[in-house]
């Protein structure tokens, strides 16, 4: 389609306007806001769309305001090959003319003008692109989709390689319907399929069900077949088995007899077997009986004058063993007496010994007995006359106090000389001395003197005064020495020395008690030690008691040094062993013979004994045996064995026959016989019940279900499971040749879909350079839209793009689409870019005025109230839209 | 002294490639047929009418079938004996025993599950061999015959009715219940047999020397590879040999067609064969079909057969998609002005259905589809 010229009358605010377009390349339509640019192009819609009669809101809003007048569109255009002039007049005063310049021309009114219009646009024009590319403000932000296209598919599908008829997809739809007769969109079986599945299902289902009721029924009837055949079998068996069972039981019958028979013979068999065997054994008694007497006679006539000759030799040796202990017994008593001596003799030197150790043991003792003895008077003493160093100090210093008191005294006092003429005894101070001739006695005289010789005269000597004063000191001295002697109850110095010195004494003793008694002890307790005395003192009375008893010549040589008694000892041990040598010697000899006539003895007892014994028992079987052949003799014995012999085999000879007659008879075979004929028959009677049960219970089943014209029924059910798998094979193939098909043709197109939106983007690319420079790509779906510009590696989708360049690209894409679809053909339609651009800047839009510029085919349209923005477009045809009435 | 000889009228049998009422007509015709035979019956003055083995196609038919058996038996006035077969053995569960046939059934009408003699009219003994299970262990009518001692004086005619194939006539002498005909001959040859009346071949056939045995064939044809139904004997028992004489009674008939299918003059005479075919309404055929076919043609023998289908009993042709090949020809291309993809997938088929894969046959079924839809599309 090309749009020529457009006039209208009485639309909106357009009381009259017209204007021309160029047949290719951009025409600008250039007017202010609201002048009526857009209505002028909704008016040119309208005019091919609606009938002059519709009443639709939007022709009516062709009407101008507040005025009830038709409102009037002409276009001048071309479609395909021919030239057109339409008209109509909305609203009011309708009408529609059509007219087809050149040829056989056309003038055509009404709705018959307006049909024509249509069938002509609908033969030439693709609408759908012509509403696709008419690209208003704002809806250019869109990205175009010009999949809907058949113009734009056809030129696709001609550049591609296809015939462009476009009568693929409408192909594809109704393979696709026939596709989804069989199927679900998503390939799942369909109802058809499922139906075909459901009825073969059902079928198979029912012809189961029915062969199995068939064949249970087959079965049954084989059953019934099989179980009058051994019904039949079965009664003949009893027919067969009645009358041998009776005949087993006669057969039985006699046999039983004959076991009684039997039995009461063979109780007569055995009674004579136990008479012969009585008999027998009573013969064979006798028999050896005699044999024994006989026997037990040899015997003792041939032990006899053994046991005499044993008991002659049993004599003999016993005179020898009686000889041999005479000699034993001297030889005994020398031995004894050799003893005896020596034993005494050894006695005598154990009781040396004793003797001297009870002695050394005693001593022991007495000196333990002293120690504590002299300790004991030690203690007493020390006890008695106690003496501290102190108080002995004192009497001493006393003392020598005296001895100075006198020394100074004697040095002033006088001196008496007593010299005596011959032995005499005088007294001095009451003192006595005994004073032999030539004796001189010399005293100092403290005080008085006093000499006395008794019976003769009596001389005191008085010391001066002078000396009063040494004798006073001498007196207190004397004084206190006395009372110190005192204290310690001596008489002077000397006494307190000796009593000092005894006390040492004492006390040495009492230290030295312990180590006597420990020496003596020899680690012994004291107890030990007198239980040892004891002990032995007892051991050595007894001994010597023992001695003295035996009152022989040794113990009259008690004493006895111990050293000679030891040799004494060693004689009288040789002497010993001498004598015992000769006595053992003898004593073995005696044993053996002993022994030896021991043994003898005990054989010849024992031979003695059985003797004896033999000649009792002889005598005892002797008296038996006559006892026996007493009461019965031989001979007869014999005679009644031979009866009982011949009355025994007859008895047997009577069991055999019978027993004979029962074997003839075949008495196990007939019970066995018998038992198994008679269990059989039960069996089979029982069989037979049980079969008859049966078939009757297999009859009336068969009867029942004979009736229900299974047979017929299964045929029916499997001609009818055959029809449905057929129908459902010829389904499936009908199904399968659809995916078949529809799944090829899906696949070529997908693959066609790829070279076919080529040279659409190629062309959109080219164009899309010279805006966006060279690394401009652009992606494409199968709806032909753009869906990402691409710029060097950068990718945007649509929405992530600018308005801009969104708008842009939408022009871009119409443009290639006009010029795929027309190009400079007859059926392209007009690409109208209506108030757009608003969003591009001086740059791009210098460069998409040049690409506009450059369009030489498709007829442009751009409506503009900024005129400015399209001055960039090169050779562009400009029209003023105003309103020429107003003009 | 004329007899009717029938058997086989498998009654209750049937068909899978019967669907709907081609199965119930075909039911009816084996109904009707024996109302026929009773008219023939009377017409040639029969004294009696054997029907030799498998009156039933089982043993326990639909009671319809039953009724409608009983019913038309009524129609004969003479004497009818029916004995049981392979189909219908006289067994426990016989349809003969049941009481819907036993009480229902015609007093001129017996049964003969023995082999003991009926006489139907005076000097004619009729004697049966009746199967009394599926699997007899004998040759029930060479035991039959066999057991027969000379006839007397006052019958002149006995007639041994028996079921089974033989050997000589089918092929095979180990099929259960198979006849030897030299027992039987040799009964035949003794004068104590005169005629053996047999049923279980449903073609027409005389068998063996002596003229006096024979199957009368199924009334109604029921198989492909019949080769003579379709008929019942009237046997005239007064000549010797006795005239047997074939009538044809079947109204239905079976056909198998081999028919090459490689170029259009092989569909013309298909189309002709089975135009040339009477009564198509009861005749039931399979087409075997082997060639190689453009998508046009394999089109065209499609509709011929649906068509068909649509005229005769039944139209098989179960091999039709294995035997068939399809071979795409320019013109079949020429009738697919496709363009574009669609083109592009027509191509791609046709190198499939050309090919020796497995999915060929898929691939010609596919291309069809195409022709009709784009044919369609193209009359839309």
């Amino acid at each position: 389609m090309r749009l020529h010229r457009i006039e209208v009358e009485h639309v909106r605010g357009l009381r009259r306007a017209a204007v021309t377009l160029a047949d290719a390349g951009v025409t600008v339509i250039e007017a202010p806001n609201e002048a009526g640019k857009t209505t002028l192009l909704d008016a040119f819609d309208l005019l091919l769309a609606e009938k002059d009669s519709t009443k639709k809101q939007v022709v009516r809003d062709l009407q101008p305001v507040g005025e009830d007048v038709g409102s009037l569109v002409e276009a001048e255009l071309s479609l395909g090959p021919m030239r057109l002039t339409v008209r109509k007049r909305f609203n009011r005063r309708t009408m529609t003319e059509l007219t087809v310049h050149g040829g056989s021309g056309q003038q055509l009114t009404g709705d018959d003008a307006h049909d024509r219009l249509r069938e002509l646009l609908a033969e030439h024009t693709d609408l759908t692109l012509y509403e696709a590319l008419r690209l208003r403000q704002g809806r250019s932000l869109d990205s175009l989709t010009l999949g809907d296209s058949a113009t734009l598919a056809r030129r696709l599908d001609e550049i591609a390689g296809g015939t462009g008829d476009g009568g693929d997809d409408a192909l594809l739809d109704r393979i696709r319907g026939e596709f989804e007769r069989y199927f679900s969109p998503k390939g799942h079986p369909g109802r058809l399929l499922r139906d075909a599945d459901t009825e073969v299902e059902a079928a198979q289902s029912r012809r189961d069900e029915l062969a199995d009721t068939a064949a249970a029924l087959e079965a049954d009837v084989d059953r019934i077949e099989q179980l009058d055949r051994e019904h039949r079998e079965v009664a003949a068996d009893i027919d067969r088995l009645e009358p041998a069972v009776a005949a087993h039981r006669d057969r039985v019958e006699r046999v039983r007899e004959l076991r009684e028979q039997v039995a009461t013979l063979e109780a007569r068999a055995q009674a004579a077997d136990a008479e012969l065997e009585r008999c027998r054994r009573d013969r064979d008694e006798r028999v050896a009986l005699a044999a024994s007497v006989s026997q037990l006679a040899q015997g003792v006539a041939a032990d006899e004058p053994e046991v005499l000759r044993a008991r002659e030799r049993l004599g003999e040796q016993q005179q020898r063993l009686e000889a041999l202990r005479a000699e034993l017994e001297t030889a005994e008593r020398r031995e004894s007496a050799a003893r005896e001596t020596r034993d005494a003799a050894r006695e005598l030197a154990e009781l040396g010994r004793r003797r001297q150790e009870l002695d050394g043991l005693q001593a022991r003792a007495r000196r333990i007995e002293q120690a504590l003895e002299d300790a004991r008077s030690a203690e007493a003493a020390l006890a008695a006359t106690p003496l501290s160093d102190a108080q002995l100090e004192e009497v001493r210093g006393a003392d020598d106090q005296v001895r100075l008191a006198e020394a100074r005294l004697g040095d002033a006092a006088p001196t008496v000389t007593v010299h005596a003429v011959r032995d005499l005894r005088i007294e001095v101070d009451g003192a006595e001395h005994e004073l032999a001739a030539g004796d001189r006695l010399n005293a100092a005289v403290p005080e008085t003197w006093q000499l006395s010789l008794p019976d003769h005269l009596e001389v005191t000597v008085r010391a001066g005064t002078s000396l009063a004063t040494r004798q006073e000191e001498l007196a207190e001295a004397r004084q206190r020495l006395a009372a110190a002697c005192r204290e310690i109850g001596v008489e002077d110095r000397a006494q307190a020395d000796a009593l000092a010195e005894q006390q040492r004494l004492h006390r040495r003793a009492l230290e030295e008690r312990d180590g006597v008694i420990e020496r003596e002890l020899e680690g012994r307790t004291r107890e030990e030690l007198d239980e040892s005395i004891r002990t032995r003192s007892a051991q050595l009375d007894a001994l010597e008691a023992r001695v003295s008893a035996r009152g022989d010549a040794l113990s009259d040589q008690l004493p006895l040094e111990l050293e000679a008694a030891d040799d004494r000892v060693a004689q009288l041990d040789t002497s010993e062993s001498e004598a015992r040598e000769v006595a053992d010697e003898l004593r073995r000899d005696h044993a053996a013979l002993a022994e030896q006539v021991r043994q003898l003895g005990a054989r010849v007892s024992v031979d003695e004994t059985r003797l004896a014994e033999q000649q009792r028992r002889l005598a005892e079987e002797q008296a038996r045996l006559d006892a026996e052949r007493e009461r019965q003799d031989d001979a007869a014995l014999d005679a009644a064995l031979d009866r009982a012999r011949a009355s025994a085999e007859e008895a047997h000879a009577a069991v055999g026959t019978a027993r004979g007659e029962l074997d003839e008879l075949g008495a196990d075979e007939a019970e066995l016989l018998a038992a198994n004929d008679e269990q059989r028959l039960t069996a089979a009677q029982q069989r037979l019940d049980a079969v008859r049960d049966e078939l009757t219970r297999l009859r009336v089943g068969v009867e029942l279900r004979g009736g229900e014209g299974i047979g017929e029924a299964l045929q029916a059910a499997e001609a009818e499971l055959e029809r449905a798998q057929d129908r459902r094979r010829r389904l499936r193939a009908r199904a399968q040749a659809a995916r078949t098909l529809l799944r090829t043709f899906e696949e070529a197109r997908d693959a066609a879909y790829a070279a076919y939106r080529e040279p659409l983007r190629e062309r959109i690319v080219r164009a899309g350079r010279i805006v966006f420079g060279d690394e401009l790509d652009i992606e494409l779906d199968e709806q032909l839209t753009v869906v990402a510009r691409r710029l060097g590696t950068t990718r945007l989708a649509w929405d992530q793009l600018s308005a801009g360049a969104r708008e842009q690209l939408a022009i871009l894409t119409a443009l290639a689409a006009a010029d795929l679809a027309g190009g400079d053909a007859d059926d392209g339609v007009p690409l109208v870019l209506d108030d757009t651009l608003g969003y591009t800047d001086p740059e791009r839009l210098e460069r998409l005025g040049a690409v506009l510029g450059s369009v030489r085919g498709p007829q442009v349209v751009v409506l503009t109230c900024v005129g400015e923005r399209f001055r960039t477009i090169g050779g562009a045809e400009v029209v003023r839209l105003h309103d020429t009435a107003e003009a | 002294m004329r007899f009717l000889h029938t058997s086989d009228w498998q009654l209750g049998m049937t068909r899978h490639f019967l669907a709907g009422e081609a199965q119930v007509r075909f039911d009816q015709a084996r109904i009707d047929v024996i109302g026929r035979m009773a008219a023939l019956a009377d017409e040639r003055d029969c004294s009696f009418v054997v029907v030799a083995g498998d009156v039933f196609e089982t043993n326990q038919p639909d009671q319809r079938t039953v009724a409608r058996a009983l019913e038309q038996l009524r129609r004969f006035t003479v004497p009818v004996y029916l004995l049981p077969g392979n189909h219908d053995p006289f067994d426990h569960a016989s349809i003969f025993a049941t009481p819907r046939f036993v009480d229902d059934c015609p007093e001129h009408v017996e049964v003969l599950a023995d082999t003991a003699p009926r006489a139907p009219v005076r000097g004619v003994e009729v004697v049966g061999a009746p199967w009394t299970s599926k699997r007899p262990l004998l040759d029930l009518v060479a035991e039959a015959c066999e057991a027969l001692g000379p006839v007397d004086d006052r019958t002149r005619h006995r007639v041994v009715v028996g079921h089974g194939s033989v050997g000589e006539v089918s092929g095979t002498f180990d099929a259960a219940g198979a006849i030897g005909l030299d027992r039987v001959e040799r009964a035949i040859d003794e004068g104590r047999v005169h005629y053996v009346a047999l049923g279980d071949r449903h073609s027409f056939t005389p068998v063996g020397r002596t003229g006096r045995v024979g199957f009368s064939g199924a009334p109604e044809p029921t198989a492909y590879r019949e080769e003579d139904p379709g008929t019942c004997a009237v046997v005239d028992l007064t000549t010797d040999p006795p005239t047997v004489d074939r009538v044809p009674v079947g109204a239905w008939s079976f056909h198998e067609l081999v028919q090459p299918v490689d170029d259009a003059a092989d569909l013309d005479e298909l189309e002709a064969r089975l135009d040339a075919i009477d009564d198509p309404a009861r005749a039931i055929v399979k087409v075997k079909l082997e060639g190689t076919l453009d998508l046009r043609q394999l089109a065209r023998l499609d509709h011929l057969l649906e068509q068909r289908a649509l005229t005769f009993a039944a139209v098989e042709h179960p091999e039709r998609h294995r035997d068939v090949a399809v071979r795409p020809s320019d013109e079949d291309l020429a009738d697919l002005p496709l363009s574009g993809y669609a083109a592009d997938a027509r191509d791609r088929l046709l190198a499939l259905a050309t090919g020796a894969d497995d999915q060929a046959g898929e691939a010609a079924d596919a291309l069809a589809l195409l022709v009709r839809l784009a044919g369609d599309g193209g009359r839309r």
